[in-house]
């Protein structure tokens, strides 16, 4: 169940979203869900929406960006705009803005190659780019360490730590792990995906794909004698939209402030 | 790698450089490869100057001069960085004291070793295959508390350690719990920051009196759930809060040890077990926490009080351990 300041939401907040869109598809898990989720005002709700649709079309981006998968002993990126540390994440260069960087792994995918784990930090910076803009992404972040989800900033760190939940929404981060890998290939481990909506998953190095194909790559990576299958854990991993709510509310009063004293 | 005893290449290593190890392999292996392959095969050769001479042996054809312990540890070496895949040499069902031991000695020469440049991300790239292999196809629990100082000396230097720390929680030994605990007595910040990140419980101290207190508490708390313990399988490409370890509250309830990989009690549970077992299934999660406790907390201080309160139904049992726990 849906509600908005303890009420649910009219048929007209639905229909404002074409069929078909991220933003309609999570309010119909939504509103059919068993458990109950509560919203302060449409507002915020209109901001998660929005915010689940970026993350789903960066995750499409990336996919199409040309970023290759390395491991991290021979990860590389644009020596433009990141700094390669010999632990094998990426360092935004001093003088760089954030929005830029960022910008570049989608224009210039090829130019970089990482796991998984870092590609997913990638995604949620994109996205928040795309909702929040230039200026206040770079207020947000003068720095940024692109490694995986021990290095997260604490606007995003909840995107890190996975949740028990009965909904499960486009945007979603899901990870499929792989029990008995090959310790000779650790970086099959497991695979981080952006649920997109549609029934298939984004993962770097995988590219879109639905969970069953996700879970037939990893099984191919197991050792030999291997008795456990990979599998889908049911736990989710979300940003904490409540918080980056108040971020975006906040932001757009500095600007609006700004522009009337200026 | 003691410089001291570590054969003729190793000491060239040591204080010339790997460019004047290549050097005088190579002068040496063109007048005569049988004497070139004799000092790699010289069993205090230290395994870095396999690696640093991997490229001269594979362009002089050396492979079928080499020893059954270079051998495997060139081809261990080879399929990391070429990433070989496929049905892998140690496959579980073919263990063999040959490949353990040259594992083994991969390891203990090679683990305090850092040669420079973009190569040392790939020998440590091998280091953490074979700390790995050596906990999870030969559960060699004496190579875990090297592994662990290891984590936090890459650490300390910048390099990569997750997986590093992947391997180490392959097991679920409490020798390696415990040496990790002693980095949250450490000076260095970073150490009691990651120390507290790869233990249970999580919380960072803040100064040296919460950490000695976080400290004193994961020594209980390893001590009183050693036997229960298991690996979740949780790591940092997964979450930033994994929780690398826990405890089995059924395990602990019933005072069963269980294997730490498959979560399994060692011995078969009796039917008496199994009936109890069942109850406790039947409570709610906080009642089958506190039975847990209670039960191990009990046994450690009154066997014979323990085996009468086990004996009593679920919800007498309930009501002992919170009235107990007043009292102890």
């Amino acid at each position: 169940m849906l509600l908005v300041d303890n009420k649910p939401i009219d048929a007209a907040f639905l229909q404002q979203y074409p069929a078909g869109s991220i933003q309609r598809k999570a309010l119909e898990i939504m509103q059919k869900s068993e458990e109950t989720l509560r919203y302060g005002s449409l507002d915020e709700l209109k901001f998660e929406l929005e915010l689940r649709n970026a993350i789903v079309k960066a995750a499409e981006d990336l996919s199409r960006s040309g970023l290759r998968f390395a491991v991290f002993s021979k990860s590389y990126a644009n020596p433009d705009y990141w700094t390669r540390r010999s632990d094998g994440g990426f360092l935004l260069k001093t003088g760089v803005k954030a929005s830029d960087a960022i910008r570049d792994i989608f224009k210039n995918g090829r130019l970089y190659g990482t796991e998984c784990a870092t590609a997913m930090p990638i995604v949620y910076f994109k996205a928040l780019l795309d909702v929040f803009g230039d200026e206040a992404f770079n207020k947000m972040f003068s720095t940024i360490y692109l490694m995986n989800w021990r290095y997260l900033p604490a606007e995003l760190s909840m995107t890190g730590r996975m949740q028990k939940t009965k909904t499960y929404l486009p945007g979603d981060r899901r990870y499929i792990t792989n029990p008995d890998v090959d310790p000779q290939t650790p970086e099959w481990q497991g695979e981080n995906v952006i649920d997109l909506g549609n029934g298939r998953y984004y993962g770097h190095g995988m590219g879109r794909r639905t969970i069953d194909e996700i879970v037939r790559a990893l099984n191919q990576n197991r050792f030999a004698g291997a008795r456990r299958e990979a599998y889908l854990l049911d736990t989710v991993g979300r940003p904490d939209f409540r918080r980056l709510f108040r971020e975006y509310q906040r932001s757009r009063t500095q600007q609006v402030a700004y522009r009337w004293v200026s | 790698m003691n410089g001291q005893n570590a054969g003729v290449l190793g000491r060239i290593l040591n204080t010339r450089g790997g460019d004047a190890l290549k050097r005088t392999f190579y002068s040496t292996a063109a007048k005569d490869r049988g004497q070139a392959a004799a000092l790699l095969n010289d069993e205090n050769t230290p395994y870095p100057v396999l690696w640093m001479l991997l490229p001269e042996i594979d362009a002089l054809g050396l492979d079928s001069l080499l020893s059954p312990r270079n051998k495997i540890a060139c081809d261990v070496t080879r399929r990391k960085l070429r990433k070989t895949y496929g049905k892998t040499l140690l496959a579980p069902e073919a263990r063999s004291e040959e490949d353990y031991n040259a594992l083994r000695w991969m390891f203990d020469t090679g683990r305090d070793w850092s040669p420079r440049g973009v190569r040392l991300e790939l020998f440590d790239a091998v280091m953490d295959y074979v700390a790995a292999l050596l906990i999870e196809k030969y559960d060699d629990a004496e190579v875990l508390v090297a592994i662990a100082h290891l984590v936090f000396r890459r650490r300390r230097q910048g390099r990569n350690f997750h997986d590093l720390v992947w391997a180490l929680y392959r097991s679920a030994d409490p020798a390696a719990l415990r040496a990790i605990a002693e980095y949250l007595l450490s000076r260095d910040r970073e150490d009691v920051v990651l120390a507290a990140q790869l233990l249970p419980g999580g919380d960072v101290p803040q100064d040296a009196l919460e950490a000695q207190e976080r400290y004193q508490s994961v020594l209980r708390w390893i001590e009183e759930n050693g036997p229960y313990l298991y690996i979740t399988g949780e790591h940092f490409q997964q979450t930033s809060a994994p929780v690398f370890v826990d405890f089995d509250e059924e395990a602990k309830y019933l005072d069963k040890p269980i294997s730490p990989k498959g979560r399994t009690p060692l011995t078969p549970l009796t039917d008496e077990e199994y009936a109890l077992l069942a109850q406790f299934r039947a409570l709610p999660e906080e009642e089958r926490s506190l039975l847990a406790s209670y039960s191990c907390a009990l046994r450690q201080r009154d066997r014979e009080a323990w085996e009468q309160w086990r004996h009593l139904g679920a919800a007498q049992q309930v009501m002992a351990a919170r009235k107990g726990f007043e009292v102890m």
